[in-house]
């Protein structure tokens, strides 16, 4: 299943304007989906009844999608897309060392507009947990950590032994990861926690011997720099 | 680069039980000790196969040899026995790990705790029931675990000392470092438990990079 967010329709005016009724359908279907099966789970909604609410036949939505399980794949992965796209924007202004952090605090103050997403990260539906790793929308997240880490490079806010590709890998690993601990624990604001996470992000990105972090208050100890 | 983790271990930190009253010392443990650690044992195993609710008090009991009635001297009630078995099993576990990544290079520390963390799992059926997320009511309680917070002092004293001997970068603050290895060390033994699958190679080796490059020193 190739990524959608290259194709997100709806994000220029002009897409708008081309998006064919069938993409215009696909995506109402993905809607309905997203919030039948994120509030009521993978058994107990019905293909028939996604597709009554959207206006169709139960055959004329499997035009659209094989299975009941293809669209719940595809449901999970438009309302992940739609998460990341968010936490994205959420993201533009902020400084390279402290992106990752707070993309995760924005996905955990967006979860209640992503159902489907909190239900599968609450781990709800466990096989779709295993398909999770490797959800399409999650390369979309990879691809922006690692180019605003490149930007970082450039300007001097990010040490240029690092290479982007590598740690935004990592990143995602770890977002995601933490994502999950975060709403099966529901501790999300365990403030101890979330400034530790904030204080690893920053110690890898931040140059060595460069003194403009953030939380360079908090090593009082430590020789200080200006 | 010096084993950072040969500190992580603290001499005699072998033991999983938080309430014995005299110390680890197994030899001059009392017959009410040892009759205690035997109820959670089975507990433990029992609680990790078929779940809370699955398993009754009466059949922990019996298969330790007593009554209900004499096992509710040890224990309040079911509730109070099923947390005692999470702490005994989960901490347990923590004190396991530490022991194993000791030797292990502090480029590899995270990555090598997930590893060791999952290939232990099968001889601690409870905490594995509650990452794999099968009691959700218990999972909130694992990061107020005092063997969690015993191995995240572990880590920042082992941090602390390291910076002192100039093998890792002195500009962050050790404890709040620790605190957050706890937190992505605990989410990626989530994910590497309830995915079924451990992360592909190019997620580990970020990972690594990652943590490469937060502590070493500069030059």
């Amino acid at each position: 299943m190739t990524s959608t967010y290259s194709e997100d329709i709806g994000t220029l005016p002009e897409d708008a304007e081309r998006a064919t009724k069938g993409e215009r359908t696909r995506k109402r279907l993905l809607e309905i989906a997203i919030a039948r099966f994120g509030d009521r789970g993978y058994r107990a909604t019905s293909v028939s009844e996604i597709a009554r609410a959207a206006g169709l036949t139960q055959a004329a939505a499997y035009a659209y999608f094989n299975s009941k399980e293809a669209l719940f794949d595809a449901a999970v992965d438009a309302d992940a897309d739609a998460a990341i796209t968010e936490a994205v924007a959420q993201g533009a202004g902020i400084p390279p060392n402290e992106l990752v952090p707070m993309l995760l605090i924005f996905f955990i103050g967006n979860l209640e507009t992503h159902p489907l997403v909190k239900r599968v990260l609450g781990g709800h539906e466990p096989d779709a947990l295993k398909r999770l790793i490797n959800l399409p929308a999650l390369a979309h997240l990879t691809d922006t950590i690692a180019a605003r880490v490149r930007e970082g490079q450039s300007t001097g806010q990010v040490r240029s032994d690092l290479d982007a590709e590598a740690f935004s890998n990592g990143a995602e690993t770890i977002i995601l990861s933490l994502m999950l601990s975060i709403v099966q624990v529901g501790s999300s604001t365990e403030a101890r926690r979330q400034m530790g996470v904030l204080s690893i992000f920053d110690a890898v990105l931040r140059p060595p011997q460069n003194g403009s972090s953030p939380l360079r208050g908090a090593t009082a100890e430590q020789a200080s720099q200006p | 680069m010096t084993d950072l983790v040969e500190r992580l271990v603290e001499p005699g930190s072998g033991t999983d039980s938080d309430e014995g009253a005299d110390g680890a010392d197994e030899g001059r443990e009392t017959k009410g000790e040892r009759t205690r650690r035997r109820i959670l044992e089975l507990a433990i195993e029992r609680f990790g196969s078929r779940g809370y609710r699955g398993t009754s008090v009466s059949e922990i009991a019996r298969s330790a040899g007593l009554t209900q009635a004499a096992a509710y001297a040890y224990f309040d009630n079911k509730e109070a026995l099923f947390r005692a078995s999470v702490d005994a099993d989960a901490g347990g576990m923590i004190d396991e790990v530490s022991a194993l990544v000791t030797g292990t290079g502090i480029r590899e520390l995270i990555p090598s705790l997930v590893v060791h963390a999952v290939m232990v799992l099968p001889s601690h059926p409870l905490a594995r029931r509650i990452l794999a997320g099968m009691e959700p009511d218990e999972v909130p309680r694992l990061v107020e675990l005092p063997a969690l917070s015993r191995f995240s002092d572990l880590v920042a004293g082992a941090l602390t000392q390291a910076q002192h001997d100039g093998d890792v970068r002195s500009d962050f603050e050790p404890d709040v470092l620790a605190a957050g290895i706890e937190s992505i060390v605990m989410g990626l033994l989530f994910t590497t438990i309830q995915s079924g699958s451990s992360a592909t190679a190019r997620h580990i080796s970020g990972v690594v990079e990652a943590f490469d490059l937060m502590i070493r020193p500069p030059g």
